[in-house]
C-alpha cells in the first residue's frame, strides 16, 4: 500500500488538528491552550488548503491566528493563573456527552452512503476567489451587510464592557 | 482525493472534544476556547461537503458553503471580542472567572 503526498499531508493535519484540539481543551495552562488553539487553526487552514479553499485558509489564518488567538492571548494575562478545577461529576458528564456526541456522529457517518453521492466541484487554483466575491457582492448582500454591522456592533460593546471609568478598580 | 468521510471524522472528532470542555470545564475562559473548537468543526463540515459537492444541486456549482463558512469565522472573531471583554469586566466584579462561584442571577 503506497501513499500519496496529499493524503500524507492530510494524515499529518489531520493527527496535529485533533491533538492540538484535545490540549487546547485539556492542558492546564491557559496560555498553552491559546496557543494549541492557534496551532489547531493554522492546521484547520492547511485543510482548507487540501479541499481547494484557499481563500478560506488565508482567511482563516488572518481571523483566528492574527484576531482571535492574540486577543486571548491578551485577555489570559489580565487573570492570574488557574486554580486547578473540575469536580469529578463535571469530568463525568463531560465524558459522557463527549462518548454520546462521537459515537452517535461516527454511526450517522458510516451508515450513510456518501461516496455514492460525491460530486466533486471543479478546482480552481485561486481558491475560488472570484466566484465567492460574486456572491458576496450579488446574492449574500444583505448578510454580508449585516456581519459588518455586527462586528462593529460587537466591538463597541465590548469596548463598553471592559471599559474602566476612572478611579475604578483595576486589574 | 481523500474520501469525504475522513474530514468528517475529524470535525466529530473535535465536535465532542469542543463539547467535553463546554460541559467539564469551569473557567470562562476555557469554554470560549471550547466554543472556538466546535465552530471550528462546522466549519470544516461545511466546506469539505460543498468541496466534494455533497448539496442538493441544480445548475451550476455554487458555493454557498464556502460563503457560510466565511460568515461563520467573522462571527466568531465578534463571539471572541464579546466574550472576552465580559470575562474582564465579571472578573472586575467578582474577583473570579470560575463559572461555578458566579452565582447572583441563578436562582
Amino acid at each position: 500500500m503506497s501513499l500519496s503526498v496529499s493524503e500524507v499531508i492530510f494524515g499529518t493535519l489531520a493527527i496535529v488538528t485533533v491533538a492540538s484540539a484535545l490540549a487546547a481543551v485539556e492542558s492546564r495552562n491557559l496560555v498553552r491552550a491559546a496557543t494549541s488553539l492557534m496551532i489547531m487553526s493554522i492546521s484547520l487552514a492547511g485543510l482548507y488548503y487540501l479541499l481547494s479553499a484557499g481563500y478560506l485558509s488565508a482567511f482563516q489564518i488572518a481571523v483566528y491566528v492574527g484576531a482571535v488567538v492574540s486577543l486571548i492571548l491578551f485577555t489570559v494575562m489580565l487573570f492570574p493563573p488557574e486554580e486547578p478545577s473540575g469536580k469529578p461529576s463535571d469530568e463525568a458528564a463531560g465524558l459522557l456527552s463527549f462518548a454520546l456526541i462521537l459515537g452517535a456522529l461516527v454511526l450517522m457517518i458510516v451508515n450513510t452512503a456518501w461516496a455514492a453521492a460525491v460530486r466533486p466541484v471543479p478546482i480552481d487554483p485561486v481558491g475560488w476567489a472570484s466566484t465567492i466575491s460574486r456572491s458576496l457582492l450579488e446574492r449574500y448582500t444583505v448578510p454580508l451587510l449585516t456581519l459588518a454591522l455586527t462586528l462593529a456592533a460587537a466591538l463597541i460593546g465590548a469596548l463598553t464592557l471592559a471599559k474602566t471609568e476612572r478611579g475604578e478598580g483595576e486589574i | 482525493m481523500v474520501p469525504v468521510t475522513y474530514y468528517m471524522f475529524i470535525s466529530a472528532a473535535l465536535i465532542a472534544l469542543g463539547v467535553y470542555g463546554l460541559v467539564s470545564k469551569r473557567n470562562f475562559i476555557r469554554m470560549l476556547i471550547s466554543i472556538e473548537i466546535i465552530l471550528n468543526a462546522a466549519n470544516l463540515n461545511l466546506i469539505a461537503l460543498t468541496t466534494y459537492g455533497l448539496y442538493p444541486r441544480v445548475g451550476p456549482p455554487d458555493l454557498s458553503g464556502h460563503v457560510m463558512a466565511m460568515f461563520i469565522i467573522g462571527v466568531a472573531a465578534a463571539e471572541a471580542a464579546v466574550g472576552l471583554a465580559l470575562a474582564v469586566s465579571v472578573y472586575r466584579t467578582y474577583r473570579t472567572i470560575n463559572v461555578r462561584e458566579i452565582r447572583k442571577l441563578r436562582g
